[in-house]
């Protein structure tokens, strides 16, 4: 039986990436996984491919940056399942260039999806934990949000702030019960990355040599840590954030 | 956590200065015994390639050993800030500087250092158990970041306040009290030693946790996080 048998998990933006890694490895720890995506065609597939591989899966197309959306998220899991144990806060998108000529409608687009729909979903789905007295909430944040890249202010930004959210509400939620608390990937081997290269924003090369480990992570890499943390082996674990990133930002990046 | 590690399947060296303690322990857990002052280097030294000759690897190493002296910077004799800094800092970079070559030609292992949410915030009247755990917790990252291209980890739990023997004895004597503790913790609780041994655990799992290294891992129910320091209502 896995440590996770029964749990009821919501993963945002789990049609693909990080997402789906996360989906399967706590479907495979015995989790009931919804799928909250607002790609249809990606959200079915995901749950199909998470079915065929004999893991309780459902979808409920989802845009988290509504909170009419959010709000029919959570009752639909209430009406399917009575309860919520686990959130994975996952979904985002990579909008990158340089600052003075950003466009206002990605800033937009990057700040809602990444920091207000966090906040939307942490509130409507924090009610119902609170409530049970029991529940972990689990952000994916970035190694970007604990420092400085070029072209990325939007993005770096926005996951900072899902950071000190994070903290914030794991402090104030601790002693009722639910724990908040996140993980920080480095750079992540996903279609995202595969854009990210395509369109010449960075290499591959510059990005293993960055890395002490000297190679970029794999998702189910990030996904164990995930598992670990919304496990009941964490329950000392709130308001923190751990970073896995091959030791990127332990490292100061001189060379020698 | 040898008891953990035991358990778990693996090989136990316990080293410990104490015979007395260290020999009950070992034979309690029916595992190898090293007498080891982690202060001395040639010690150290000696103790490691006993350990290699006879198990011919070691794939996980963990720095645990510690003292806490208490008293203001003005108070403390400079004899107890030594035995801090020997113990916890010199002690680590000693068996790292000894367990590093064996590892780096395996290739592999893991080595996990016991910090300190003192570590990372700072507490009166403990200044040399603070600077210890911060200096072990950058020896943490810079070893991180000389041996991960080896395919060694080097990661550090950060606990918080655990009901261990030396805190009951905190309390006991009125140094500290457990009410403040509970205000200062967002959890409202102490932490128990099994919370803090499942993160060593993961973080020794190269299952689990391949990709994490340079890591300070707090197991401290919110404590580094919670900045404002007003405690909390005993029940909310």
């Amino acid at each position: 039986m896995g440590e996770l048998e029964g749990r009821i998990a919501i993963v945002t933006g789990s049609g693909g990436g990080i997402g789906f890694g996360i989906a399967e490895r706590l479907g495979r720890a015995g989790a009931k996984v919804v799928v909250a995506e607002i790609n249809p065609a990606t959200g079915k597939e995901a749950v199909q491919q998470l079915k065929g591989a004999g893991l309780k899966a459902s979808l409920v197309e989802t845009d988290v940056c509504s909170p009419e959306s959010v709000n029919s998220l959570v009752n639909s899991v209430m009406a399917d399942y009575g309860r919520i144990d686990i959130l994975i806060n996952n979904a985002g998108v990579a909008k990158m260039g340089p600052t003075e000529t950003f466009p206002l409608d990605d800033w937009y687009t990057q700040s809602d999806i990444m920091y207000n729909g966090v906040f939307l979903c942490i509130r409507a789905v924090g009610q119902v934990m609170l409530e049970q007295r029991k529940g972990v909430i689990l952000n994916v944040c970035s190694i970007g949000g604990m420092g400085a890249w070029p072209l990325r202010a939007s993005y770096n930004s926005a996951k900072a702030a899902v950071i000190s959210l994070t903290e914030n509400i794991g402090a104030e939620w601790a002693r009722r019960g639910v724990r908040v608390v996140g993980v920080a990937p480095g750079v992540t081997w996903t279609a995202m990355l595969k854009n990210a290269v395509e369109q010449g924003f960075a290499s591959l090369e510059e990005y293993n040599s960055r890395t002490p480990m000297g190679r970029v992570g794999e998702v189910d890499e990030i996904a164990s840590v995930v598992q670990f943390l919304v496990s009941d082996r964490a329950s000392y674990i709130t308001a923190t954030v751990v970073t896995v990133d091959g030791g990127w930002v332990a490292w100061g990046n001189l060379p020698f | 956590m040898a008891e953990a590690f035991a358990k778990e399947g693996s090989t136990v060296i316990i080293a410990e200065i104490d015979p007395e303690i260290g020999k009950k322990a070992a034979k309690k857990l029916d595992v190898t015994y090293e007498q080891l002052d982690v202060r001395d280097p040639i010690a150290v030294k000696k103790v490691v390639e006993s350990i290699r000759d006879r198990f011919e690897r070691i794939d996980i190493w963990i720095n645990n050993a510690g003292v806490a002296h208490k008293g203001t910077v003005v108070d403390l004799d400079p004899t107890e800030w030594d035995t801090d800094i020997d113990v916890m800092l010199n002690g680590a970079f000693y068996c790292a500087n000894q367990v590093g070559k064996i590892m780096l030609e395996q290739g592999s292992g893991n080595m996990i250092n016991i910090a300190s949410v003192n570590g990372l915030l700072a507490q009166k009247a403990r200044a040399s158990y603070c600077s210890a755990k911060a200096g072990l917790i950058m020896l943490t990252k810079v070893l991180a970041s000389e041996w991960a291209e080896h395919g060694v980890r080097v990661n550090a739990v950060a606990p918080g306040v655990v009901m261990t023997d030396l805190v009951q004895e905190g309390i006991r004597k009125g140094i500290a009290t457990e009410e403040t503790y509970l205000g200062r913790i967002p959890m409202g609780r102490l932490g128990n030693l099994q919370e803090v041994v499942e993160s060593v655990l993961f973080l020794a799992n190269d299952e689990e946790s391949s990709f994490i290294t340079g890591e300070i891992l707090r197991v401290d129910g919110g404590w580094t996080s919670y900045h404002f320091y007003h405690p909390f209502q005993s029940k909310s």
